[in-house]
């Protein structure tokens, strides 16, 4: 999770503070459209599975706590 | 400044509109019966350009073997094919959504080419990749909440979003076009995509251009510099999506991920950036969106 918490502020820099894991990155545009593609890519490295976006909404990716959920069980 | 949502459109672009609309005409073609489509495509020769490939100039392409290389062709040539399917489709759904509706009637007339020549553009990349590649590469792409903006600045983005894709793939196929080391049917698609699009991309440009000077003249200055990081961003996010993780997995290249992002990061790579975005780069410093 260290590692996604990295990217998005990297992609960030104003960010000051922590990123609590029921914080809403899409409400506050933490990931938007034009970086997922390079957000997904780091989330398969990370989980080392491929992600098939035909089955998932936006709502998968909201939060921490969710993309911890969804796509890294065992952490 | 309040937001005015009224389209006003200037003579430059009804000129152009009826000049695209009759060369339209004039050229239409059936593309249902334009190619030939040979059983199989040789896969001793390249299916794309090398330097269109992702790894031109980079340090990782000396590591690959040269089977690799000529794999990594193939398949980025299907997953080029598969990118302008999706987008395609997106640009399609937002042309339909404006077309005949109120402060479109001067464009509308074009947009019925538009649609239509879009609609086989996507017939002709996914007829290619199934019948090549065995398969389209899945959409990468999310459909996110919309940043709240007034309409003519959501109509600025959507269209500056259809013309930069449009500018970027037409710089791939007029190379490919001319590339006479690629198979015939690979030329070919792109020689005719070529064709099509010079008239898209023209009268894009017409319509991003009176958009953002409707824009400058009626929004807020926050929404102004909001267009112009879009722009700036998504000319970016669009050459990030030339690297696909996909294409270097079934290339055989190892740890796939890793591999993207040496070459993202590899300076090799700016100047080619900078030349497959170089037209959308020029227009919108000369319509006044970038520095």
């Amino acid at each position: 999770m260290d590692e996604i918490r990295e990217w998005i502020r990297s992609r960030n820099p104003s960010l000051t503070g922590d990123i609590g894991e029921d914080d809403d990155l899409i409400e506050a545009r933490l990931i938007d459209s034009l970086d997922f593609l390079d957000f997904v890519y780091l989330l398969e490295e990370v989980s080392g599975s491929p992600i098939d976006l035909q089955q998932l909404s936006v709502d998968d990716f909201r939060t921490l706590g969710r993309i911890r959920k969804r796509f890294l069980p065992a952490e | 400044m309040t937001a005015v949502t009224e389209l006003t459109w200037d003579d430059e672009m009804r000129t152009a509109v009826d000049r695209l609309t009759h060369t339209a005409e004039e050229n239409y073609y059936n593309p249902y019966q334009t190619f030939e489509w040979p059983d199989h495509i040789d896969e001793s020769i390249p299916w794309m350009s090398a330097d269109l490939m992702t790894v031109h100039g980079t340090e990782a392409a000396a590591e690959l073997s040269s089977a690799q290389r000529l794999a990594l062709s193939k398949w980025e040539s299907i997953h080029f094919y598969s990118l302008n399917v999706h987008g395609i489709r997106d640009l399609m759904t937002e042309v339909v959504a404006r077309i005949h509706t109120p402060g479109f009637e001067i464009p509308t007339p074009f947009f019925h080419h538009f649609l239509g020549e879009e609609n086989e553009h996507m017939w002709f990349f996914a007829e290619f990749c199934l019948r090549y590649g065995g398969k389209i590469y899945p959409d990468r792409t999310m459909a996110f909440p919309r940043e709240p903006a007034s309409p003519v600045v959501d109509h600025f983005i959507v269209f500056s979003r259809i013309l930069i894709f449009e500018i970027i793939v037409d710089y791939f196929n007029s190379r490919m076009a001319a590339d006479a080391t690629l198979p015939e049917t690979i030329r070919a698609i792109n020689r005719v995509h070529h064709q099509d699009e010079s008239r898209h991309i023209a009268f894009g440009c017409h319509l991003v251009r009176v958009l953002f000077d409707r824009l400058r003249a009626t929004c807020e200055p926050a929404e102004v510099e909001q267009a112009r990081r879009y722009v700036a961003r998504y000319i970016e996010s669009s050459l990030h999506q030339m690297y696909s993780v996909d294409a270097y997995r079934d290339a055989g290249i190892d740890r796939p991920a890793a591999f993207r992002q040496r070459l993202l990061a590899d300076p090799g790579r700016r100047a080619v950036h900078d030349a497959f975005a170089g037209r959308a780069y020029s227009f919108y410093r000369r319509i006044g969106v970038l520095a």
